[in-house]
């Protein structure tokens, strides 16, 4: 087998293509766009699979996973201008997706809390962060699709349609699982004072 | 931020998970690394491989079966292409120019990083050049042109890696070192930081293995050879050459840093090396540092350059001679301008003598150069095995391939075909080894891979 020619994916006369270019590219089946499209586009991923999922380890499993989806689906992107939010879209249903087989192992007492073993790291901001673990334990007692639905609105801040869109709902659906779900977490976090605090209110 | 009307403290339910979400977000933020770890690339193509491998298997199965049908023998052909080569590493270089070719080096002298996609480095110490020789989905040959080059690789599964400098070949698998290779001087230096490193060239006999802490000085035009324990992890220095006999006790702070390098701390290394002797007559100087001289030859370097007669002394069991004899000449000179024969005889001596990197490129060159011949056709076969040697089964497979498309009736169409079949076995399942197998005992009905064969055919 002749060697494949290496390939420089970056260099100091490289001009940058923008991400509607990338997205064209991969469009066309162009694999030397795939590499770039992981530079440009991976380490937002990776920030937005922790915001969807909470403070804990890396999970480079899922973010293989969103670009395994993203390679296999971008030709159904149907406005290369918006490849950043189709990208979250995939991000959104893996991380959903990785909830609902963490209840299902909870549920089938795999393990204590569902989750698989991973050792903990440790961040700047220990304090906060076991705050905002507990939060996230909160959204973990709704099902998926609801945790989904109002992280993808009130973290992710996707607009309702955005939201519905993502999950295959219509708007007053959409909006009818966020109220539930606000109203159901609210009363959670009022019950800890800590959250109440980080929240920025009085407990 | 929105407050309840009966408490002015507390917030509605819509404010206090704003802040809460808000707060989420700034962990994430903190969190965030920046980047994908190193490597994440590299594991995510290496994912996709593997998930490709299924449907691959279920297509090579299919089209075996038909080929069973249809008599058996394209099925050699369809089995095989449908597999799916692992992508070569990529890199990016920051602060330095690269080529087409590969060649790297620093914009205006200055130092470069070299970053490939495993989450392997190299930092280029200001005026080296280095180039990228050969690709691989799991490492990548190079070499160090001049100057220093400092290397951490990623130690990953089927990790394959060499640096060559000079005559010199640095074999890895994921470990920091660094190698300095200065032409004018000739003076090969490989300093081991972690791992292990397995070096071999001349004035080595085998390989010689590096420690942490080792640091390997060969000097060719003197024919010096040296290993120096608890080298310390300072950087090589440049160090001058003994242009002649050298004073027995120079002192250890005149070693003269690369431009742009940091200070310096006295390097009991690199004093040592300054201060050996060059010749068996010249008094030691007492050692900062245990030293062990793996080899001190002091006969002059073979000038005889007679290629003619590799071939003969290969046959009398110098291999070894052979190869050190090219590489004394210049490799890439004798790979451009060796006639047919020649390079043969160095493939041979380069396999014989276990230097497999130095065989492949010896053997792309007679295919190269020589298309057509016989012995680029026994070449290809050569490839499949060192492919296989390295662990790279799908390589090997698609040489082996050639070698039975370009010469069927080849003398090693035989092996071509067992080790075809069992690599297709192991890499599609046995269903798609069938033909092979079936071909195989048609063709060598007492061949030595009879019973691998049969098994196949007997399996479920």
């Amino acid at each position: 087998m002749a060697p494949t020619p290496f390939r420089i994916i970056k260099g100091a006369a490289a001009k940058p293509p923008t991400d509607a270019e990338i997205a064209e590219a991969l469009r066309r089946g162009d694999r030397e766009a795939e590499l770039e499209a992981w530079n440009r586009f991976s380490p937002g991923a990776s920030e937005m699979l922790r915001r969807l999922l909470g403070p804990g380890p890396d999970r480079e499993d899922l973010l293989q996973e969103v670009f395994l989806r993203f390679y296999r689906r971008i030709g159904t992107l149907r406005e290369p201008a918006a490849v950043r939010g189709f990208l979250g879209g995939i991000c959104i249903r893996v991380v959903r997706g990785e909830i609902a087989g963490r209840q299902r192992r909870r549920w089938l007492h795999l393990t204590p809390t569902g989750e698989t073993p991973d050792a903990p790291v440790p961040g700047p901001d220990v304090e906060a962060r076991d705050v905002i673990a507990r939060y996230y334990a909160m959204l973990d007692r709704l099902s998926a699709t609801e945790r989904s639905i109002f992280v993808a609105r009130t973290i992710e801040r996707l607009t309702l349609s955005e939201v519905a869109e993502v999950h295959g709902v219509s708007v007053s659906t959409a909006q009818r699982r966020l109220a539930r779900a606000s109203k159901r977490i609210a009363a959670l976090v009022r019950r800890d004072p800590d959250l109440v605090r980080l929240a920025g209110g009085s407990a | 931020m929105s407050r309840s009307g009966d408490n002015p403290g507390r917030l509605d339910d819509e404010a206090l998970l704003a802040g809460l979400s808000e707060a989420a977000r700034r962990v994430a933020a903190a969190d965030a690394a920046g980047e994908p770890a190193p490597g994440a690339w590299h594991r995510l193509e290496a994912r996709r491989a593997r998930q490709a491998g299924p449907a691959l298997r279920g297509w090579v199965r299919r089209a075996a079966l038909g080929t069973v049908l249809c008599a058996g023998a394209a099925a050699v052909v369809l089995g095989v292409r449908g597999l799916r080569a692992g992508r070569a590493l990529t890199y990016d270089v920051g602060g330095g120019a690269v080529a087409e070719s590969g060649y790297i080096r620093g914009v205006a002298g200055e130092p470069a990083a070299v970053r490939f996609s495993d989450g392997t480095q190299i930092d280029l110490a200001a005026g080296a050049r280095m180039s990228v020789v050969a690709p691989g989905p799991h490492g990548a040959r190079l070499r160090v042109e001049e100057g220093s080059a400092h290397f951490s690789v990623m130690h990953l599964p089927h990790a394959a890696w060499t640096v060559e400098a000079g005559p010199y070949v640095v074999e890895v698998i994921g470990t920091v070192f660094d190698v300095r290779w200065s032409s004018a001087d000739e003076v090969v230096e490989v300093r081991l930081h972690q791992g292990s490193v397995r070096v071999s060239g001349p004035m080595l006999t085998e390989h010689a293995t590096l420690r942490p802490g080792q640091h390997l000085t060969a000097r060719l035009a003197t024919r010096e050879l040296r290993i120096d324990e608890n080298a310390g992890a300072a950087p090589i220095v440049m160090v001058p050459p003994p242009a002649a006999p050298a004073p027995a006790a120079a002192p250890a702070d005149t070693a003269a840093p690369p431009a742009g390098a940091a200070a310096p701390t006295p390097e009991p290394a690199a004093a040592e090396t300054r201060a050996t002797p060059p010749t068996r007559a010249a008094p030691p100087r007492a050692s900062k540092a245990p030293a062990r001289a793996v080899a001190l030859v002091d006969k002059p370097a073979r000038a005889v350059f007679a290629p003619e007669r590799w071939s003969a002394r290969v046959s009398a069991g110098d291999a070894a001679g052979v190869v050190d004899e090219a590489v004394a000449h210049g490799l890439d000179a004798v790979v451009a301008s060796a006639d047919g024969p020649s390079l043969v005889a160095l493939a041979d001596a380069a396999r014989y003598s276990g230097r497999k990197y130095l065989a492949e490129r010896v053997l792309l060159a007679q295919r190269t150069r020589f298309p057509g011949t016989p012995a680029a056709g026994a070449a290809a076969f050569f490839l499949g095995r060192l492919a296989d040697d390295r662990g790279a089964p799908r390589e090997g497979l698609d040489w082996y391939r050639r070698y039975l498309d370009e010469t069927p009736q080849g003398p090693y169409a035989a092996e071509a075909l067992g080790r075809t079949m069992l690599a297709v076995s192991r890499l599609a399942g046995r269903s798609a080894a069938r033909p092979m197998a079936v071909e195989y005992l048609r063709r060598f009905p007492e061949g030595t891979y009879l019973l691998h064969a049969r098994a196949i055919l007997q399996g479920p």
